[in-house]
C-alpha cells in the first residue's frame, strides 16, 4: 500500500530531475536491469558473460544480478510482482510459473518465442507448466534431473554385472540385493521414501497416465484411469518390495537419503546429480564408486523422468521490459546455455543440446535422462496442491495401502480434490 | 473502521475558552498537569494504532474482499460481500477443525496447568541449589525458539534412527519398532504435538505460579494447621483462592496461545496424516497462503477472534471482578 502511494512521487521527482539534467543522451545511461537468479545454480563466470554481450548490444545499460535464496522465495517473488517496481527478469521454478502466469504477475513471452533460439525442442517438463491456453509465460532456463544412483561395490557383491533396464530387472536385481545384504538391518535395495513423489511419477508417466488432463478447458484429475492405476500399482509393488517398511511414511529429508546410501544401507537411491557429491562427502570410500542409470520403463530402456528446474519471466510491472525480453533471448540461446551446462553442470534447457554432453563421465546419464521428460499440469492451481501436501500424501498412502482397491479409492479421492483446485482461480 | 481517535477526546477541554477567574502560576500548573498524562500516554498510542489498528483495519476489509493473486498484482479491489464469511462457516473442514483445536486446546492447557502447578509446589520445597538448577532448566526450555524444538522433536520421534524407537527397542517394545508417530494416527501425531507444547508452556506457567505461591502469608498455612485442616482443604481453601487471579490470568494466556498454535503443527505433520492434525491455525493458513485467498484468510482469522473472545470472555470478566475485590 505504502509504496503505491510512494511510487509516483518519486517517478515524478525523477521526471523532474530528468528535465534539469537534459543534457544527457537519451536512452540515459542510468538505465538498469534488475535480475534475480537463484541461489546455487547459474555461476558468475557464465551470467557475467551474458551481461558483457547484453551492455554491448545496449550501451548505457547495466545488468544488476541479484542472487536469491530458496527459502521463502514463493513470498518473495508475490510480493515483487505486486510492487511498482519489480525485478526485471525473475527465474521461477518450473511448477510454479502457472500460478503467477495466470494471476498477471508476468509478461506474455508468445510474441518473444519466435525470435529465441531452441523453442522447438525446448525440454517439455520445462515447457509445459510455462505454456497456459497456448501462451508462454516463461521461457525454460535450465533443469535438474533424477536418475538411480547405485552403489557399484554392492552390485559386484550381489553378482549383478549391468544396470537394470527394465521394472521387471530391477526388482530381480532388487531382490538378489536384499538377499545378499539380509543382514543389514532395515536394508532396502532401492531405498524409495513413500513421501518422494518426484521419484514416484516417472512410473505414472511410464504407464500413459497422467495427474490431471486438461479438457474442454477444464482440468480433471486423472490419477484414477486405467493407465494411470496401473502406473501406482506399480510404484505400490516396487516401493513395498525394495524399500524398508520404515520408508514408506517419509520423505527423502528425514532420515536423509544420502546418508542412508553413504552408509551402507540402501544399494540404490533416486537422486540428482548434486546428490553425489553429498554421498561422497558422507562415505569417502564410496569416491567414485557410485554408479548410474536412468529409472528403466517397464518396456524396457528409460521412463519419462519428472524435471526439476526454472523458468525465466518477465515481471509484468517492469519498466523495462524490451531490454528484460533482450536479455532472456541471449540467456536461453544455445551459446551461453551450453556454457552454462559446461561450467555449472545443469541440464540446458533443450533436447539439441543435450548432445554435447553424451560423453561426459559427470553429467551422461543425467541429459540422457531429461531427453524424456513429463511436466506437471500448467493450472494456476498446482502451486496449492504443492502446497497442501497432496503428492507427498497421495504417494504416502498408496505405499501404506493394504491393497489395490484401496489403491483406486485413494486415486479417486485424490481426484476429486485435483478436479476442485486445479479449475480454481486465484 | 473501528479505530477510535484519542485525538478529539484530549483537544476538547483545551479547545474550550478557558476561565478566566483563576490567573497566576497555579493554574497554569494545573493546566499543563492535566495534558500530561495524555501527551505521556500518546506515542504508546500512536505506536499501537500504526502497528496495530491499521493492520486489523486492513484485515476486516480485507475480510470482505476477494483478494488473491490476481487482485494483489493488479491493484485492483473486489468487493465480495460476506461470502468468504459463507464459505468458511459452511465449509466441513473448517468446522471438524474448529472441533479438533478445542480438544486439543483442552488437552494441552488442562496438562499444563496441573504440570505447572506441580512444578510450583515441587519449587517451594526444594532447596536453593536445586531450585535454582531446575528453574534454570526450565527456562531454557522455555527461551527455545518453536522451530529449533520441533527439528529437536523431529528427530527424537523419527521412525528410524530416532531416540524413542531405539528406546522402545532396547528395552524389549520391539511391535514398536520404526513405527511412524507423526503417520500413524492423528491421535499418536497429537499425542507428539500436545506434549511438545506442554513442555514449552509449563516453566512459564510454573514459574509464575511459584511467584505467587511465595506470595501467601505463612501464618494462614500455620492457622489452618492448629484448625486442624489436612494438605487438601489447606490447598482448596487457602491456596487456591489466593492464586485465582494468576491462575485466571494464565489460564486465558495459556487458552489464547494453544488456540493458535500453528508453527508448530505446520512444522511436525503440515496437518496430516490427511488433515488429521489440522487446526484452525493451519486451515486458516493452507486457505490464506497455499491458497492465495487472502480475503478468505482474512475473514478466517475474524472468526478465530470472535471464538477465542467467546471462550475468554467468562475468565476475563472473571479476572477482572476478583482484582477489584482485593
Amino acid at each position: 500500500m505504502k509504496l503505491r502511494r510512494i511510487a509516483p512521487l518519486c517517478a515524478a521527482a525523477a521526471g523532474v530531475a530528468g528535465l534539469f539534467a537534459g543534457t544527457i543522451p537519451a536512452a540515459s545511461a542510468s538505465t538498469s536491469l534488475t535480475v534475480w537468479l537463484m541461489t546455487g545454480e547459474i555461476t558468475p563466470s557464465v551470467y557475467n558473460a551474458v551481461n558483457s554481450v547484453f551492455e554491448h548490444e545496449h550501451p548505457g545499460v547495466s545488468v544488476n544480478v541479484e542472487i536469491q535464496q530458496w527459502s521463502g522465495i514463493g513470498t518473495k517473488i508475490t510480493t515483487a510482482l505486486a510492487s511498482s517496481s519489480p525485478p526485471d527478469v525473475l527465474e521461477i521454478g518450473n511448477t510454479d510459473v502457472p500460478e503467477f502466469a495466470a494471476t498477471g504477475g508476468l509478461v506474455n513471452l508468445t510474441p518473444l518465442t519466435s525470435k529465441l533460439d531452441p523453442k522447438h525442442n525446448w525440454l517439455s517438463g520445462l515447457a509445459v507448466p510455462a505454456t497456459i491456453d497456448h501462451k508462454i509465460y516463461a521461457a525454460p532456463l535450465l533443469a535438474g534431473d533424477r536418475v538411480v544412483l547405485y552403489n557399484e561395490q554392492m552390485f559386484k557383491t550381489a553378482g549383478i554385472k549391468t544396470a537394470p533396464a527394465s521394472i521387471a530387472q530391477l526388482e530381480t536385481d532388487g531382490k538378489m540385493l536384499e538377499q545378499k545384504f539380509s543382514g543389514r538391518k532395515g536394508f532396502s535395495a532401492l531405498y524409495l521414501p513413500g513421501q518422494y513423489w518426484y521419484a514416484a511419477l516417472p512410473m505414472l508417466w511410464d504407464h500413459g497416465g497422467n495427474i490431471a488432463k486438461h479438457v474442454g478447458g477444464k482440468w480433471v484429475g486423472d490419477l484414477s484411469s486405467t493407465a494411470s492405476l496401473a502406473g501406482l500399482d506399480e510404484f505400490k509393488q516396487v516401493q513395498n518390495s525394495l524399500s524398508s517398511v520404515a520408508s514408506r511414511t517419509v520423505n527423502t529429508n528425514l532420515p536423509d537419503q544420502d546418508a542412508v546410501f553413504a552408509s551402507g544401507k540402501a544399494a540404490m537411491i533416486v537422486g540428482g546429480s548434486w546428490e553425489v557429491a553429498a554421498i561422497e562427502a558422507d562415505n569417502k570410500g564410496l569416491t567414485g564408486h557410485i554408479g548410474e542409470f536412468a529409472f528403466p520403463s517397464y518396456k524396457g530402456g528409460p521412463a519419462p523422468v519428472f524435471l526439476g528446474g526454472s523458468d525465466i519471466a518477465v515481471a509484468k510491472n517492469s519498466p523495462n521490459a524490451t531490454l528484460a525480453e533482450d536479455w532472456i533471448k541471449l540467456m536461453t540461446s544455445n551459446t551461453f546455455q551450453a556454457r552454462m551446462y559446461k561450467a555449472d553442470n545443469l541440464i540446458p534447457n533443450n533436447t539439441s543440446l543435450i548432445g554435447i554432453g553424451r560423453n561426459s563421465p559427470v553429467m551422461k546419464t543425467f541429459l540422457q535422462a531429461a531427453d524424456h521428460s513429463e511436466g506437471t499440469p500448467a493450472s494456476p492451481g498446482w502451486a496449492i496442491i504443492e502446497g497442501d501436501n497432496t503428492m507427498t500424501n497421495l504417494f504416502q498412502d498408496i505405499a501404506t495401502a493394504g491393497s489395490d482397491n484401496a489403491v483406486k479409492a485413494i486415486a479417486n479421492r485424490v481426484d476429486n480434490h485435483l478436479d476442485q483446485v486445479l479449475n480454481e482461480q486465484l | 473502521m473501528i479505530v477510535t481517535q484519542p485525538g478529539p477526546l484530549t483537544a476538547v477541554p483545551a479547545g474550550g475558552s478557558p476561565p478566566k477567574r483563576k490567573t497566576g502560576r497555579l493554574a497554569a500548573a494545573r493546566r499543563r498537569v492535566d495534558w500530561m498524562p495524555y501527551w505521556l500516554i500518546l506515542p504508546a498510542t500512536v505506536s499501537l494504532v500504526v502497528v496495530l489498528g491499521y493492520p486489523i483495519v486492513r484485515l476486516v476489509e480485507l475480510s470482505f474482499q476477494s483478494y488473491g493473486l490476481t487482485q494483489l498484482f493488479d491493484h485492483t479491489t473486489v468487493w465480495d460481500g460476506v461470502t468468504n464469511y459463507r464459505v468458511i462457516l459452511s465449509s466441513g473442514s473448517f468446522w471438524s477443525s474448529v472441533l479438533r483445536t478445542f480438544v486439543f486446546t483442552a488437552s494441552c492447557v488442562g496438562l499444563t496447568m496441573v504440570l505447572g502447578m506441580a512444578f510450583a509446589h515441587l519449587f517451594i520445597r526444594l532447596g536453593k541449589r536445586m531450585r535454582t538448577l531446575l528453574s534454570s532448566g526450565m527456562i531454557l526450555v522455555w527461551a527455545m525458539p518453536p522451530i529449533t524444538a520441533v527439528l529437536v522433536w523431529q528427530w527424537l520421534f523419527a521412525n528410524q534412527f530416532g531416540v524413542v524407537d531405539w528406546m522402545l527397542t532396547k528395552v524389549g517394545l520391539t511391535s514398536f519398532a520404526n513405527t511412524d508417530w507423526f503417520a500413524q494416527s492423528p491421535f499418536s501425531a497429537f499425542a507428539i504435538i500436545t506434549l511438545m507444547i506442554v513442555w514449552q508452556a509449563v516453566p512459564f506457567v510454573a514459574l509464575s505460579l511459584y511467584a505467587g505461591l511465595v506470595q501467601i502469608p505463612g501464618e494462614l498455612y500455620e492457622a489452618a494447621r492448629v484448625d486442624g485442616a489436612g494438605g487438601w482443604r489447606t490447598y482448596r481453601t487457602i491456596t487456591l483462592p489466593l492464586l485465582k487471579p494468576i491462575v485466571l490470568l494464565l489460564l486465558i494466556l495459556s487458552v489464547i496461545w494453544d488456540f493458535n498454535v500453528f508453527t508448530q503443527i505446520w512444522a511436525l505433520t503440515g496437518g496430516g496424516p490427511n488433515g488429521g492434525t489440522q487446526t484452525v491455525g493451519v486451515w486458516s493458513y493452507v486457505e490464506a497462503f497455499v491458497g492465495q485467498s487472502y480475503g478468505l484468510g482474512a475473514a478466517a482469522s475474524v472468526v478465530t477472534v470472535f471464538i477465542v473472545a467467546a471462550i475468554s470472555f467468562y475468565y476475563v470478566k472473571h479476572l477482572v471482578s476478583t482484582s477489584e475485590v482485593r
